[in-house]
């Protein structure tokens, strides 16, 4: 004898239920998983904005208790050893780096990842392009007029902050965020603003020597300007990762 | 989109796994195989079938001297998938009634 109708209805629905729940499930883990980890980048981020933020405290208040209290040798020696710290800081970085990525590429996805090595290798620039400037002043100091050096000085950095904001803008770009694009656009626009307005490369109406002293302070408070600007972009950065990652669990639940 | 008249794009858990993985942003094929698990061949037919049916599409380019397919949810898919989660939501709802 066969099942009866309301039988086949309600086996029918049975069905479609399980079926549902199984579809939504499988939903569910696809998005899980090709979703982009922001937490793990918002805390790189925190990572490289507060050891940026101690060294550059760090390279402040010893040159202001060197300025007061020591002789003229003392300040020269601090310039040299804050120059090789920063080695030593993107060395620590790389190595906080390299532990936290082994931590968790059997763990994370592929995009993920992806973000996550863009900004191992973007903690490298700075230092690559400081090393470049070094290079140039050691090896060609006999053979280039001193206004090329101020040149340099501003291209590399101009290169350095370049690097940044494209970073931000692919990034943006990848998870598909409109604020990050905007974001690294306006900086772009304000680090070409801080390296060319106002700096004169033809001095008038004072000596050679004062007119590059002046020259040289003035693009060294512009690159600490965008040093501290790079200092809050990363921290801003980390803390609009963790809350977007935070904001986008719930919502999907 | 009714129960008893599902695309067939949503018949296939592969398919359907496929269009999940790409609502949030565009996926390579590389990573659609890690995310699904399937094989080269399998997903090549799948991602052929969805892009015939217009709810992906499939970009081959060159990154450096490596080829790169990369495949991007339509706004036909979009849609029907949205609708296909509605329906799901609309009966595990009538269930919990």
């Amino acid at each position: 004898m066969s099942e009866p109708i309301s039988d086949i209805r309600e086996n029918s629905r049975e069905e479609s239920v399980r079926s549902a729940m199984e579809d939504i499930a499988l939903i569910r883990r696809m998005i899980d998983h090709s979703e982009i980890n922001m937490h793990r980048l918002g805390g790189l981020f925190l990572v490289y904005g507060l050891v940026f933020l101690a060294y550059s405290l760090f390279e402040l208040f010893s040159t202001i208790i060197v300025a007061h209290t020591a002789p003229i040798e003392a300040s020269a020696s601090l310039s040299i050893i804050l120059y090789f710290m920063t080695y030593v800081v993107v060395a620590v970085l790389f190595v906080l780096f390299l532990r936290k990525r082994t931590a968790i590429v059997k763990a994370e996805n592929e995009h993920t990842m992806k973000l996550f090595d863009l900004w191992g290798v973007m903690m490298f620039v700075p230092a690559a392009l400081e090393l470049a400037i070094y290079l140039v002043a050691v090896f060609a100091a006999d053979n280039l007029p001193e206004i090329t050096f101020v040149l340099l000085r501003i291209v590399f950095n101009a290169m350095k902050n370049t690097a940044l904001y494209m970073c931000i803008f692919f990034t943006g770009h990848y998870i598909g965020s409109r604020f990050l694009k905007i974001v690294s656009a306006v900086l772009m626009i304000l680090m070409i603003l801080l390296f060319t307005c106002g700096i004169s490369l033809s001095g008038t109406g004072m000596s050679e020597n004062n007119y590059f002293l002046q020259l040289n302070g003035m693009i060294s408070t512009r690159i600490s300007i965008a040093t501290y600007i790079q200092i809050a972009v990363y921290l801003v950065m980390g803390i609009y990762c963790i809350v977007k990652q935070r904001g986008s669990t719930h919502g999907d639940q | 989109m009714e129960i008893n008249n599902i695309p067939e794009m949503f018949q296939s858990k592969l398919r359907l796994m496929i269009i999940s993985a790409l609502i949030r942003q565009p996926l390579s094929f590389s990573a659609l195989r890690q995310l699904t698990g399937a094989t080269d061949g399998n997903i090549s037919v799948q991602i052929s079938k969805l892009s015939d049916a217009g709810y992906i599409t499939v970009r081959k380019e060159f990154a450096g001297k490596k080829p790169l397919t990369t495949c991007e949810l339509t706004p036909l898919g979009r849609d029907s998938f949205r609708q296909y989660v509605d329906l799901l939501n609309s009966i595990l709802q009538e269930e919990s009634h």
